[in-house]
């Protein structure tokens, strides 16, 4: 179904022809449904009286429909759609004045009278305000009314049932036009600017935040645009020297870890002490767990003429005196002291037995009637 | 109290039906005219046509698709159905009607109405498919 559609109410269908939109209605008997060239099913639902009047005025007025009496006939248009739409009416005779009625139903709901007033003569037409025209006027001056239709189905009753007949010669539907097709007007919300970047795709164009731009710089790896926190230098700097795969969240300490990485194959969780441990892994292939008191194993080691491998102590010092100065290798001990004393002695058994010979004579008998010094 | 669904209700129903299908009848033959004699003399723009057949497809359909939703109603179409064999009539009957009739209704929106020689082949085959339906007087 479409609209417009216009009914031409008269007796026959060839005394006129119809201009476009416009069938023609010669049927006195109760015919709905029937479907016009137009594509409505349209028709009365009760019966009336036809007449031809004269092909001199318009077509559209060339005849009419009427009923006399009390008696009231409907004619029915199905419309679309539910909705707003105008109707235009011719009421009249051309031939003769008449009486006038004609109310418009939404199925059985009256939408009000559009027509309620007999003609002063003929050649004279009610339009849809009730206005009179002439047969030549009402063409081009018949004035429209609009209704607003909760069904599909319109009704027009022609009558009246405190008698005087009705007459109708022209019944015109269009729909009336409702619907927006300009740019959407409303006023556009912060959120709309939101909407409209993700539907565009495009550059952002929203007043940025803070958090778009971590989420820009995440989106497009590109360089890092938001305003950088202290901590974002820490792990700026370890990412960007691309020397290493740091991603964790980096630390004050870290910049410490990647310089100890960097020179050395140091891979422990590093600590402060460790530089000094790395220092001692440089200079030599020290690979214990290295402790500050190493700093003189290290010396002793670095200064020594021979390889010292054991768990030195600082005795050792003195023993490594020794060591340097004769070719000493037993386990020495505090007593070696007095052997060294008489490191001129190289035999050790000699010198043993100048200590045994100390001990077989009571060293302070001997020493008591001679002086102990003057015996040695 | 519930009113009782008799004859009488059927009856109407049947003439409505009559109503129906008889004016469509009617109305396929009485618009494929009109629609051909506008083509023919191009007093209507092409567009214009194609949108009012396809419109009066769209029509047709309902009014055949009315029928069928009765159909659907068990208990009140064995009541039509018995009024129709009581004067004679079979359910074979509507069947041949409907068929052609369903024909053109479903096969005029998809028709190709590209010009206005193809509106009138459209038209004549509708014509050719719908015979004059019978009447005691001119139509």
């Amino acid at each position: 179904m479409s609209l417009p559609q216009g009914i031409d109410f008269r007796a026959t269908s060839g005394y006129v022809t119809d201009p476009a939109d416009h069938t023609y209605e010669i049927s006195i008997t109760a015919n709905y449904p029937r479907t016009t060239a137009q594509g409505n099913n349209v028709g009365w639902e009760t019966t009336s009286d036809s007449r031809n009047r004269s092909t001199s005025p318009d077509a559209r007025i060339a005849g009419i429909h009427r009923t006399t009496g009390t008696t009231v006939t409907t004619y029915r248009i199905d419309l679309p759609a539910t909705g707003d739409y105008k109707i235009r009416l011719a009421a009249g005779d051309y031939s003769y004045s008449a009486g006038i009625k004609v109310e418009i139903f939404d199925t059985t709901t009256s939408l009000g009278i559009i027509a309620d007033t007999s003609t002063t003569a003929s050649q004279r037409f009610r339009d849809a305000t009730d206005a009179e025209h002439t047969a030549a006027n009402w063409p081009a001056n018949n004035a429209s009314v609009t209704k607003t239709f909760a069904s599909t189905i319109l009704r027009a009753k022609v009558g009246d049932t405190a008698g005087g007949g009705g007459v109708i010669a022209c019944l015109y539907v269009e729909a009336a036009s409702t619907t927006h097709t300009a740019a959407y007007p409303d006023s556009a919300t912060p959120v709309d600017t939101q909407t409209a970047t993700l539907i565009t795709a495009t550059a952002l164009g929203e007043s940025a935040t803070a958090l778009d731009a971590i989420s820009a710089a995440l989106v497009t790896s590109a360089a890092y645009a938001e305003t950088a926190a202290t901590a974002d230098a820490y792990t700026a700097t370890l990412v960007v020297a691309g020397q290493s795969e740091y991603s964790d969240t980096a630390t004050a300490l870290d910049a410490i870890t990647a310089a100890l990485v960097t020179s050395t194959a140091w891979a422990d969780a590093a600590v402060p002490v460790d530089s000094i441990a790395a220092a001692l892994v440089a200079q030599s292939a020290y690979a214990d767990s290295a402790a500050p008191a190493d700093s003189y194993d290290a010396t002793l080691v670095s200064g020594g003429t021979s390889s010292y491998a054991d768990q030195a102590t600082p005795v050792d010092a003195y023993t490594a005196v020794f060591i340097a100065r004769a070719d000493y290798a037993d386990a020495c001990t505090a007593q070696d002291l007095y052997a060294g004393a008489l490191a001129g002695e190289a035999d050790p058994a000699l010198r043993q037995s100048i200590y045994l010979r100390l001990a077989d004579q009571a060293p302070f008998v001997r020493l008591s009637d001679q002086s102990p010094i003057a015996k040695l | 109290m519930a009113v009782p669904y008799t004859r009488l209700q059927a009856l109407k129903l049947l003439l409505q039906i009559e109503r129906n299908l008889n004016g469509l009848q009617f109305d396929f033959r009485a618009n494929a005219t009109t629609w051909k004699a506008a083509a023919q003399a191009q007093s209507i723009p092409r567009a214009t046509l194609e949108a009012q057949m396809n419109s009066a497809a769209a029509a047709y359909q309902a009014r055949l698709g009315w029928l069928g939703t009765l159909q659907a109603n068990g208990a009140v179409w064995s009541v039509v159905a018995d009024l129709w064999t009581t004067i004679g009539g079979t359910g074979a009957e509507f069947t041949d009607l409907m068929t052609p009739f369903n024909a053109v209704a479903d096969g005029l929106g998809p028709a190709d109405k590209g010009t206005y020689a193809k509106i009138i082949t459209v038209c004549n085959q509708i014509l050719a498919t719908i015979d004059v339906p019978p009447s005691l007087w001119p139509e």
